[in-house]
């Protein structure tokens, strides 16, 4: 087992390289660079001053050779720091990190939570009324766009109803857990309904497909009680779809959610990593990309051991 | 215990723990002192990246750097300059400026707030490894150095009256030489000055919070103990945590939001002019708009107060000049001609427009481009065809303003308290609006004016000049001042001290609650 988790994270390291170089080429053939941002925003600084931030940024040197110096910095774990606010990018990307984190964690956490009782609950019942109903649902869940639907959660529950708070981070550790989940509730749903209805079509396809199988049929022979059949035989082989959906997610969203951090003021890395591409702060891009790499990456091999749990079968070594 | 027994069990424990945070959630707002006056701000502006006044870049900073640090002068409502942490200030020959500094200031560190720590600011400025922003204001500055503890001397190299403006900004903003050198590069996320209002917490990408400066020494200042500002990057979270009422006062409330405001119980809407505007500029230099035939014609084309109707929803102001009405140095007798189609006919058949498709650029807002959709209208019924591109600055910097590319711009230019400042840059030989770069189009008659106008002592000479150089604007239409931004804020009712300075940015030190 160990000498597979060791080779899988040699196997990382390439793919890490390539993804940063990839994000550090497309950055730099964005029009423009951070001093031009500022110039934009001061509406014109001297032009001495100027060229010497573009010299005091290291913008004046060759592509690869500031690459290779980043590469360098990150080699002794130095992320360096952000060219406009002068602070790590370690730091601030620390700072992001717990909000991106709790809000993944919330809305994966939900969509398992809601999306397999009810995908098994459609797929022991197949083409009920009650299947049909979460069919129809389900086409709207996936395809309503993000904001419109936390604008929407948002307006009703916050606004009109005034139960939730509209936006806004608290810290757990400060507020409590009370008042962090009333915060992160709205954008935890907002993030889980896409999510929460492919897990829930997941199941419920695969609830058909497992429950006509004969080992199922072998379990009721035996007398076992429905439950024990759906619980211990047939859901643990319709979870691995789930599972694969699960890491996917996780690692996309542990970049970041823009939107959603966006329409509830939320910290996170999303807004960090946009604001770093709009004034293409290198370092605080270069830094995000590693990290959400590094996070997705680490989700997908989450899931291949829970892959691993789920099926006895399948084995690493 | 199988394993998928555990599973179904996991699940059933997670939403049990949701369910009980959900519950035990407080939906309502922060604890704080009962007694404590603590006002919340809703602000619209994009991640802020450092409170150095000599390093930051962005007018977005201005409102908690005015707060934090205080500055050497100020201008008032009137635009009149009074004393701030410079309690005199006295040319004592054309070239030498002498503040005499208000005594017994601290900074929040306990710093001593003396001739040393100003010199320490200007050296800091002047320094060419800072790269501070501002280090172009200082280029004709010879010499700094403390007279006493509390007296300052500045030589510049040739006479420059208008100097003394600048210390009412970024570089007039007094950092603490203490926090400078115990933070460094870190300065700009732990600001450290003298100011009405200390930074206690900086979450970015979610708010900041100004605690009272219990030292400070205007009396009577801060009226407030606590400012929460909420950074949001887009207006339409902004506006909800004011009609969810989390908030207590927000600038730049979009048109379609207006009457919620105006109806609203609990706050009042203020629709005052600023010095903020959208202005369409050209690039002089290049033909056909190098005629003023064609310029006078583009102007008697379009019609304003459509623009300001249709796509401000009538929250905003037109003025002749480039300064709003109102504004000092504006003269009240001043006026652009009006809308007239038919004489934009005739100045077009005049003019040696041959049926080109003049280009102008556009910043990528959302207003902009649709007052530049509307302009385009304007134009092409006159007869001027007209093609918009939509650029973001940095390349608007380096197409329009350094290559000269575009026939015009139509964009925000956000003002400046002092007159001389907003002229020069978009007109004067040199102005970093004035294309193209570097000197752009320069005309000695505009030269002239401004001379005049930065040279004058008594405000009625000035007024005099200004109002020379804005009818000379606007007789060979050298700019067209489109639509000037309103406060548009929302008050609220038991909000005190809220005073829409034309300038456009808030006191904080001034608010306070009934």
């Amino acid at each position: 087992m160990t000498t597979y988790l060791g080779r899988r994270l040699v196997a990382t390291l390439p793919v890490l390289l390539l993804v940063t170089l990839t994000t550090f080429l497309l950055v730099s053939l964005l029009p423009g660079d951070v001093v031009s941002a500022i110039q934009a925003a001061t509406e014109g600084i001297d032009v001495e001053v100027a060229e010497s931030l573009r010299v005091q940024f290291g913008l004046d040197r060759p592509l690869l050779v500031r690459y290779l110096q980043w590469l360098t910095r990150l080699a002794a774990g130095d992320l360096g720091r952000s060219l406009l606010g002068h602070q790590p990018v370690l730091g601030a990307i620390v700072d992001r990190f717990p909000v991106t984190l709790l809000l993944t964690a919330g809305a994966v956490v939900l969509s398992l939570a809601i999306g397999i009782p009810v995908g098994l609950a459609a797929g022991l019942r197949p083409n009920s009324a009650f299947d049909r109903v979460l069919s129809a649902l389900a086409a709207v869940g996936v395809a309503a766009p993000g904001f419109w639907l936390g604008i929407l959660l948002v307006f009703l529950f916050a606004q009109r109803l005034q139960w939730l708070p509209s936006f806004g981070y608290r810290s757990p550790v400060e507020f409590g857990l009370g008042a962090m989940a009333a915060h992160m509730l709205l954008p935890w749903i907002t993030l889980a309904t896409p999510r929460t209805v492919e897990v829930v079509r997941q199941v419920r396809s695969g609830m058909a497909e497992v429950m006509a199988q004969e080992y199922v049929r072998t379990a009721r022979a035996k007398g076992l009680p429905e439950h024990t059949v759906v619980s211990r035989h047939a859901l643990r082989n319709v979870l691995i779809p789930v599972v694969t959906v699960t890491g996917l997610s996780a690692g996309h969203l542990l970049s970041g959610a823009v939107i959603v951090e966006t329409v509830f003021l939320l910290p996170g890395m999303g807004t960090l990593a946009v604001e770093g591409v709009l004034t293409r702060d290198f370092p605080i891009v270069q830094g995000i990309v590693l990290v959400g790499a590094s996070a997705t990456i680490l989700a997908n091999l989450l899931a291949d051991f829970a892959y691993g749990i789920l099926d006895p079968r399948i084995r690493y070594d | 215990m199988t394993r998928n027994g555990m599973g179904m069990r996991l699940v059933h424990g997670l939403l049990a723990v949701l369910a009980a945070a959900a519950l035990s959630g407080s939906a309502g707002t922060d604890a704080g002192a009962a007694t404590e006056v603590h006002i919340r701000i809703a602000a619209v502006e994009p991640n802020i990246q450092n409170y150095d006044p000599h390093k930051g870049f962005s007018g977005l900073e201005h409102r908690v750097l005015y707060a934090v640090f205080d500055q050497l002068v100020r201008f008032d409502a009137r635009g009149t300059m009074v004393p701030g942490l410079a309690e005199r200030w006295e040319w004592t020959d054309p070239r030498t400026l002498v503040l005499t500094l208000r005594r017994g200031v601290r900074f929040h560190d306990g710093t001593p707030f003396n001739a040393d720590a100003v010199v320490f600011n200007f050296r800091r400025i002047m320094d060419p490894r800072q790269n501070s922003i501002v280090r172009g204001e200082w280029r004709d500055v010879e010499a700094v150095e403390a007279i006493d503890d509390s007296r300052v001397k500045i030589v510049l190299r040739q006479p420059q009256p208008a100097f003394i403006a600048v210390l009412s900004d970024r570089s007039g903003m007094m950092v603490s030489p203490t926090a400078v050198a115990r933070l460094g590069d870190e300065f700009g996320r732990r600001p450290v000055g003298a100011g009405p209002f200390i930074l206690r917490q900086w979450v970015p990408g979610s708010h900041v919070t100004l605690v009272r400066n219990p030292a400070y020494w205007e009396t009577g200042y801060p009226k407030a103990d606590r400012i929460t500002i909420y950074q949001f990057r887009a207006e339409e979270p902004a506006v909800r945590a004011l009609k969810t009422g989390a908030v207590d006062f927000m600038q730049g409330v979009p048109a379609k939001d207006v009457p919620w405001v105006r109806a609203s119980r609990d706050f009042t809407f203020v629709d005052a002019p600023t010095i903020s505007v959208l202005v369409m500029s050209f690039n002089l230099t290049k033909t056909p708009v190098d005629d003023v035939n064609l310029r006078r014609a583009i102007r008697a084309a379009i019609d304003r107060r459509a623009i300001l109707r249709v796509v401000y929803g009538n929250i905003g102001h037109l003025s002749p000049s480039i300064l709003p009405r109102g504004f000092w140095s504006v003269s009240p007798t001043l006026v652009s001609p009006p809308y007239d189609p038919a004489r934009a006919r005739q100045y077009l058949s005049q003019s040696k427009y041959a049926g080109e498709t003049l280009s102008l650029v556009v910043s990528p807002d959302d207003y902009i481009v649709r007052a530049s959709q509307l302009v385009q209208q304007f134009l092409g019924d006159a007869g001027i065809k007209v093609e918009i591109t939509p650029l973001p600055g940095p390349e608007q910097l380096a197409r329009f303003f350094t290559r000269g590319e575009f026939h015009g711009r139509i964009g925000g230019w956000s003002g400046r308290p002092d007159p001389h400042v907003n002229y020069f840059a978009i007109i004067g030989c040199g102005g970093s609006f004035n294309v193209p770069r570097p000197r752009g189009y320069c005309d000695p008659r505009v030269g002239e004016y401004l001379e005049q106008g930065a040279s004058a002592a008594e405000r009625s000479q000035r007024q005099q000049a200004y109002a020379g150089l804005d009818r000379y604007i606007i007789d060979q239409v050298l700019y067209i001042p489109l639509v000037h931004d309103s406060w548009a804020a929302a008050v609220r009712k038991t909000l005190t001290g809220f005073q829409p300075y034309v300038f456009g940015k808030p006191i904080y030190k001034e608010l306070g609650r009934q």
